[in-house]
Formats: structure tokens, sequence, C-alpha cells
């Protein structure tokens, strides 16, 4: 029992704020994300045992953390309630003078979030969390081929998406 | 012109002040380890399960009383009446259908036929 509570732990120090930020892209709210936050290391005990080592620790996290995220934002509640601005996730630091690239950040950041979900999952699993193709299948339950020809339309929407903005 | 390659570095900066606090790690921790909090997520986790054994057992429930009630019901027995079947009796000579009463439909007909003749000849005189 103390040594599952110390793996845990440790789950929580080296994983933790990936999940907690990753929860907080895609319900963008705070509250929100730590319950997802929660959720997901209540649901890496009970399933640790089964957890064969197959892929990384932190693939078998994200893949969970994205699911709870997923079952979130199906939830009925989630979904009749809705009490945030899509505004609230970004915001500008008044201490960088260089607007225009303090411009071209937020606009690449909401482009990124108002991407349709399956294209969101693969960019910010490849772009932010720097897992590699063949991890991102795994997490996703999908073929290679089926994750590169996602990013690909992905950036292609994305600049897009970014022309249209500039 | 800002490339994807720099996304992880916008997020960590728009997101720097969303961090695991002490306060989240010590609550997650003791919903993990607190027994109360374990059945409730034990329910949360498996209540599809939980639905289906439900379902299953309200089946067989409802299967099993059937049964109890047709087995002490009186058994039903279906009385088949025999067919109705119009007997006819036809005359070999004239090869026509004879009624109930032994007449010859023709005869009734030849009959008729006679009086209509008479009263014919009556208006003819």
């Amino acid at each position: 029992m103390e040594s599952i509570e110390k793996e845990i732990e440790r789950l929580i120090q080296d994983y933790g704020n990936d999940v907690l930020r990753i929860a907080y892209m895609y319900l963008k709210d705070r509250h929100l994300a730590e319950d997802a936050f929660q959720e997901v290391f209540i649901r890496v005990y009970h399933k640790w045992n089964t957890f064969r080592k197959e892929s990384s620790e932190k693939t078998w996290i994200m893949k969970i953390a994205i699911n709870v995220c997923k079952d979130m934002l199906k939830s009925y509640w989630h979904r009749n309630v809705s009490f945030y601005e899509f505004e609230d996730i970004y915001k500008i630091s008044n201490s960088t003078n260089d607007v225009e690239i303090e411009m071209e950040k937020k606009s690449l950041l909401e482009s990124v979030l108002r991407l349709p979900d399956k294209y969101k999952d693969v960019i910010l699993l490849y772009y932010y969390q720097g897992f590699s193709v063949q991890e991102i299948a795994q997490i996703l339950d999908t073929t290679v081929g089926n994750v590169t020809s996602l990013l690909s339309r992905a950036r292609k929407l994305l600049k897009e998406s970014l022309e249209v903005i500039e | 012109m800002i490339d994807l390659t720099d996304l992880k570095s916008i997020i960590d900066e728009e997101l720097a002040d969303i961090n695991v606090t002490p306060t989240l790690k010590f609550t997650t921790l003791e919903k993990i380890f607190t027994p109360k909090y374990n059945i409730w997520s034990n329910l949360k986790q498996h209540w599809m399960r939980l639905t289906t054994v439900f379902s299953i057992l309200v089946l067989a429930l409802t299967l099993g009383l059937n049964a109890l009630n047709n087995s002490t019901e009186p058994e039903q027995v279906l009385i088949k009446s025999e067919p109705y079947i119009m007997q006819l009796r036809i005359d070999k000579v004239t090869n026509t259908p004879i009624h109930d009463d032994g007449a010859n439909v023709n005869d009734n007909f030849e009959q008729n036929e006679e009086i209509k003749d008479n009263t014919e000849e009556n208006l003819n005189k």
C-alpha cells in the first residue's frame, strides 16, 4: 500500500503539470481541469496493476487524461452549462513590448484551440507534448498512417486559419 | 513569423500559472486512499457493468414470474369445430341440384314457365 502511494506521488510529481495543462487546454476552466486531474490519477491508481509497460508511463497517463477530458466534455452537464468565455484561456503579457509577436502567438493558440477535436488532439500531442507519431497512434487508438494524415490536415487548416486572421 | 514548433513555448508561457499545487496533490492522494471515496469511485467507474447486471436480473425475474404464472394457470383446451360442409344432391338424369325437400330446381323453373305462358295466353284472349 505504501509503495503504491509513493508510486502515485512520483507520477503526480513527474506528469502532474502536463496532465493539468492538457486538461486545461481541453476544458478551458481551471476548476474543471483540477477535477479532471484528480480523476486521471484515481484511474491511474485503479489501473496501475493492469499497466503492462508496453508504452511509456507518460503515453499511458496522457491516454487516460485525454479520455477523462473527452468524457467530461461529453457529459450532459458540461454540454448544457457553459460558463466561461473562450478568450479566458489566453492572456497577453503586458510586460512584452513586441505587440505584434504577442498577437501572432495569440492567433496561433486561438487557432489551435478552435480546431476540431481530432486535429487538436494530434497537434497538442505532437507539438506541445512532444510525442512521436507512433506514440500518438497508441494514445488515440489509431494507426500511424491516420495520425500522419490528421497532422497534415491539421497543419493545412491552421495555415488557412492564420491566413484569414492576417 | 511564429511557427508551430513554438507552440510548446507559447502554451507554457500562457499557462505558466497552471501548476499542481500542494493542496491539489494532497486532495488527490486523499481521494485515492480514502476507502469511502473508493466505493463511490468504483461505482462511477463500473456503472455501465452494474446497469447491465441490473437489467439482466430484472429480465430474469420477469421471465421467472411469467413461467411461474403459466404453470399455475389451468391449461387451455382449444376446441376445434368441424368445418361446415354444404351438401348438395345432384339429379343424375337432369344433372341439376335437388333441394332438401326433394323438389328439383328445374321442376320449379318449369312450373313457373307454365304459369307465365298461361298468363300470356289469357292476356291475348
